[in-house]
C-alpha cells in the first residue's frame, strides 16, 4: 500500500513537472533553447578550438608555419618551371616553323570546320612567312589534308581535300587500286570502284604523287549487287575538327 | 557523501554527453543514475536539455519534445521497477 502510494506520488510529481515544462515551452519557445545553448556554447567553443588547432603548442604552430612556407616555395619553383617550359615551347615552335630552317612551317589552326565555312581551315601564318597559294598542308603524321588557296599577310586559307566536289587521284587498298576520290565534306571522301576489286574496311588510301603518304582509311564499302560498281567511303586518320596545328610545305622555289 | 559525489560525476558525464550529442551514452549514464539513486530527476532534465539543444522549437513538433517524453516515461517505469524488485529502499 505504501509502495503504491510512493509510486503514485512520483508519477504525479513527474507528470506535473512535464506539464509545467511543456507549458513553458508553449508560452516561451525560446527560453529553454536559449538557456541551455548559452550553457553549452563554451564547451562547443573549446571543442572547436581543439579540433581546429587553436590550442596547439607554439612549437607545433611554428612547425606548421614552416611546412606551409616550404610548400609555398615549392609551388613558386614549379610555377617558374612552367613559365620556363612555356618560353621554351614558344622558342621551339619558332625554330620549327617561323625560322624557316625547314621546308615545312608549323601553323596554328585559328578556325576550322564547322565554324569555318566551305570546309576550310584558317591558319595564323601568311605571306610574311613565304607561303604561296598551292602549298600542301599536312596534319599530324604527315597526312595531306589540303592546299593553301588564299594567302594574306598574316593568315591564309586552306581548302581541304574533303571539300565537296574536290576530286583527287588516290590508290586504295594493298593492291593500290587507282581511283578518283571525291570530297564529301567534313573530312569524308568517296570513290567508285568495280565490285570485283578486293577492298575492305580498314584498307589504307594513299596519293601516289605525294610520296605515298597515307591519305585515309577505308571506313565503309557500300555494295549493291545490282550495280557493277561499289562505293568506297574513307576518311583521314585524323579528325579535322580537332586539329590545332598543321604543317605547311613550302614550295622548293621559296627556299 | 560518497554517493552524492558519484551522483554529481554521473550528472556531469550526462551533461557532457548531451553537449556532444551522444544521447546513447547520456541515456546509459542516466539509467545508471536512476538505478542507483533515489528520485533521479536529472533524467527528465537531461531530456529537456537534449530537446533544448537539438530539438525543434516549434511546440507542435513532437520530435522537439522526444527527450522530455522519453526521460519522463523511463523515470516513471524504472521507479516502478525499482520498487518491485527491491525488498526495501
Amino acid at each position: 500500500m505504501r509502495r503504491s502510494g510512493s509510486v503514485r506520488a512520483v508519477t504525479i510529481t513527474v507528470s506535473i513537472m512535464m506539464i509545467v515544462i511543456i507549458a513553458v515551452r508553449f508560452a516561451f519557445p525560446s527560453v529553454f533553447p536559449g538557456l541551455f545553448t548559452a550553457v553549452a556554447r563554451p564547451f562547443w567553443r573549446v571543442e572547436y578550438s581543439i579540433s581546429s588547432g587553436q590550442l596547439d603548442s607554439v612549437e607545433s604552430l611554428l612547425a606548421a608555419n614552416q611546412d606551409l612556407s616550404r610548400k609555398l616555395d615549392e609551388s613558386e619553383v614549379r610555377s617558374r618551371s612552367a613559365t620556363e617550359l612555356n618560353s621554351e615551347n614558344d622558342q621551339l615552335k619558332a625554330l620549327m616553323g617561323r625560322a624557316s630552317t625547314t621546308d615545312r612551317i608549323l601553323a596554328a589552326v585559328i578556325a576550322k570546320p564547322p565554324f569555318a565555312p566551305y570546309d576550310e581551315l584558317l591558319l595564323d601564318i601568311g605571306s610574311d612567312t613565304g607561303l604561296i597559294a598551292g602549298n600542301m598542308v599536312y596534319a599530324t603524321g604527315m597526312i595531306p589534308i589540303g592546299r593553301i588557296t588564299d594567302v594574306l599577310t598574316h593568315s591564309s586559307k586552306v581548302l581541304l581535300f574533303s571539300s565537296p566536289g574536290q576530286t583527287f587521284s588516290v590508290q586504295i587498298g594493298g593492291a593500290n587500286v587507282p581511283a578518283t576520290a571525291v570530297g564529301q565534306g567534313g573530312g569524308q571522301y568517296s570513290a567508285e570502284l568495280p565490285r570485283t576489286t578486293a577492298v575492305s574496311q580498314g584498307d589504307p588510301v594513299s596519293i601516289p604523287s605525294l610520296k605515298s603518304n597515307l591519305y585515309g582509311i577505308v571506313s565503309a564499302v557500300v555494295s549493291d549487287p545490282s550495280e557493277p560498281f561499289e562505293t568506297i567511303l574513307f576518311a583521314p586518320p585524323v579528325n579535322i575538327y580537332q586539329l590545332r596545328w598543321v604543317l605547311v610545305e613550302k614550295s622548293k622555289h621559296d627556299q | 557523501m560518497l554517493k552524492l559525489t558519484f551522483r554529481v560525476i554521473i550528472d556531469i558525464a550526462i551533461f557532457l554527453c548531451l553537449v556532444q550529442a551522444w544521447w546513447y551514452f547520456a541515456l546509459l549514464f542516466a539509467l545508471i543514475g536512476i538505478w542507483n539513486f533515489g528520485f533521479y530527476i536529472e533524467m527528465i532534465i537531461a531530456g529537456l536539455i537534449y530537446d533544448a539543444l537539438y530539438g525543434s522549437t516549434n511546440w507542435r513538433d513532437v520530435s522537439g519534445s522526444i527527450g522530455l517524453i522519453v526521460g519522463g516515461i523511463l523515470f516513471i517505469v524504472l521507479t516502478v521497477v525499482k520498487k518491485m524488485v527491491r525488498i526495501r529502499e
